[in-house]
């Protein structure tokens, strides 16, 4: 078991398991050619909740034949999501466009911490170095750990073919008035 | 199920977003006090920071999405128009996401007569006034006639204060989708202030200002000495903290160099350690005495902006449904294994509300979404309860025919409450985009409530 997901797995301790993580990227938007959307679509049942916005955030590429890139969003609760993607699209993006629940509150312009991602060490030092900008909303990153990024700054590239990033849990900080 | 929610700024909506995804037929009725929603991103976050407002997007869209399910209702007070009382019956469960409406005091605001002294202003009221919030006029812009001001304070707030006041006015024709309105435009230049000093009662490790908002004002204004000096001396421990200094270093080292900087004649400048004591003046401030080094200080200033946090408050009604509020820290006390709110039934928090007011929006999201897998938990516990079920299907609205009303709702519909609905508000979005267009900014206003219901007529 990799470094990473036993970290997916020690975050998850706190979170109740995921139902429908996928009905939520119903939404398609028609620039959008992901087949894969349209099976969770189908599959979600009459009440269909529209989570993702992708008019906002649906800018991915469909990868040419052959060039397809590889990139895998582990869950907090330790499920893996394996996707193709194009070079160029940002991983905050291609999550998105896959129903990986990543939010983006600035829109992937690096103005707040909530793509957070903890990289596989193995990729990390493949990545171009982060800005200072990106640095500056790391520092307000919760669980900040050696390997965080923000996914929205992270172009794919064939250097990094195969990225493995963990999605970190949504925890509530203890108050102190939790231990009385 | 149905779940209402009060209030309609982030916590609220990331709370929604977390419980549909767990609960796809959850119905939902927003409630907000305002004519407009979002909460802080539209009333604080500051004009030239847009893509902080990017999540309005996604909360317009989660709305125009599912018009089945979500109900919005503006311009209606909870504790005036509806009791909270009230929602907790006939809903299977109320989230309070009303974040933090008040100050906290420094207790000295006034003078020795015991009245107010012109020219001390809660943050707030200024942030507001900036933001296009000029409901009860809290923030009378001749006051911007002084030379220099002092923001008591040294949080995010503070930073965006003097980034607003002393920055070239370039930069309000430079940003791209900035929604600074004409009026506050005219205000700000028409300001005298040259300089504003940002006071700490403690050191610059002990500040809550991020790095990402000080490298973007050491771009915009020249930052004189930090006072003490001594104050750089403290070995940096923390990544934060290097960062700092950093920053503060990089000021002689040309980290920071631009012609906008440059020809900026104004300065701010961060004293730290000093407590304040009590403001001076009769009918306007005239300084402000510090305790500092174990001595009494006393430095002039013309305008004070006291910006030492929000605080919650106590609203009308939680005492209606035993809901447990701390005085101290202005919050309520959820249960931390239910995220239900002490004392109540089926009454949630999120946000400041529940946590006090710190926090960027990525922490407000994670409290949110915590509090949304506890609603989603407890509803799926609860969804046997049978005699709200019956009173669901007993009339359909008037207010959205898709949408079964509740007696609280329908009672408010019937009265001559002008609710703002979602329709409504849509309304007023295109009109401010369309007068922003105009002037080449991302929207421009309605300052009040009256001119927004003035609008709809």
């Amino acid at each position: 078991m990799s470094i990473l997901t036993k970290t997916g797995l020690r975050v998850a301790y706190n979170l109740r398991p995921r139902m429908n993580t996928y009905i939520s990227a119903a939404r398609v938007h028609s620039n959008l050619h992901d087949l894969t959307m349209f099976r969770h679509a189908s599959l979600s049942g009459a009440k269909m909740f529209h989570s993702y916005s992708m008019l906002q955030h649906g800018h991915v590429h469909k990868p040419k034949p052959g060039e397809e890139l590889t990139v895998t969003y582990i869950s907090p609760d330790g499920s893996q999501q394996k996707v193709e993607a194009a070079a160029g699209d940002n991983l905050m993006d291609i999550a998105q466009a896959n129903g990986v629940e990543m939010e983006g509150a600035c829109g992937g312009s690096c103005a707040c911490s909530t793509c957070h991602v903890i990289v596989d060490p193995a990729y990390f030092d493949l990545l171009d170095e982060p800005t200072d900008e990106e640095n500056d909303m790391l520092d307000l990153a919760f669980g900040l750990t050696e390997t965080s990024r923000l996914a929205c700054q992270m172009k794919m590239s064939k250097k990094i073919d195969g990225i493995r990033v963990a999605l970190p849990a949504m925890t509530r900080n203890l108050q102190a008035r939790d231990f009385k | 199920m149905r779940l209402a929610v009060v209030g309609s700024g982030p916590a609220a909506f990331y709370t929604v977003i977390r419980a549909l995804q767990k609960v796809p037929s959850l119905n939902v009725t927003i409630f907000e006090k305002g004519f407009a929603p979002f909460g802080l991103v539209r009333t604080g976050v500051a004009p030239d920071h847009p893509e902080v407002k990017s999540c309005q997007e996604r909360f317009t869209q989660l709305i125009d999405d599912n018009p089945k399910q979500i109900n919005y209702l503006g311009n209606v007070e909870i504790g005036k128009d509806i009791s909270l009382k009230q929602l907790s019956d006939q809903y299977n469960a109320v989230l309070i996401a009303t974040g933090a409406q008040g100050n906290r005091q420094l207790g000295i605001e006034n003078n020795t007569a015991g009245k107010p002294l012109r020219g001390v202003v809660p943050a707030r009221n200024f942030v507001n006034w900036y933001n296009g919030v000029h409901d009860g006029a809290l923030f009378d812009p001749s006051l911007l006639n002084a030379r220099k001001a002092t923001i008591i304070g040294n949080g995010n707030v503070a930073l965006d204060i003097v980034r607003v006041l002393l920055s070239p006015l370039q930069r309000w024709k430079d940003i791209e989708f900035c929604d600074l309105g004409s009026s506050v435009y005219d205000g700000i230049s028409k300001s005298k202030i040259e300089h504003i000093d940002v006071v700490g009662r403690r050191g610059l490790f002990q500040s809550a200002f991020t790095n990402k908002e000080f490298r973007e004002l050491l771009n915009l204004v020249p930052m004189l000495p930090v006072d003490p000096k001594s104050e750089l001396d403290v070995e940096p421990i923390t990544r934060i903290d290097k960062k700092k200094i950093k920053l503060i270093n990089g000021i002689s080292t040309g980290l920071f160099d631009n012609e906008l900087l440059k020809s900026n004649k104004k300065s701010f400048q961060f004293k730290f350690h000093r407590v304040p004591v009590k403001f001076h003046g009769d009918e306007r401030v005239t300084a402000v005495e510090y305790t500092y080094n174990g001595k009494r200080v006393v430095e002039e200033t013309d305008l004070v902006f006291t910006s030492i946090g929000y605080m919650g408050t106590s609203a009308e009604g939680y005492d209606s449904v035993g809901a447990q509020f701390d005085v101290k820290t202005g919050t309520l006390l959820r249960n931390p294994e239910t995220g239900i709110v002490e004392g109540t039934a089926n009454i949630f928090a999120s946000g400041w509300a529940a946590t006090g007011s710190s926090g960027a929006i990525a922490a407000t999201m994670r409290d949110a979404f915590v509090e949304g897998d506890l609603i989603a938990d407890y509803l799926q516990k609860h969804n046997d309860t049978t005699a709200i079920e019956d009173n669901e299907k007993q009339q359909e609205s008037p207010i959205n025919d898709n949408i079964n009303t509740q007696d609280a709702v329908s009672t408010l519909e019937q009265g001559n409450k002008r609710i703002i609905t979602w329709n409504d508000w849509k309304k007023l979005d295109h009109e401010e985009i369309r007068r922003g267009e105009i002037v080449g900014k991302s929207r421009e206003k309605f300052e009040t409530k009256e001119q927004a219901l003035e609008y709809l007529k």
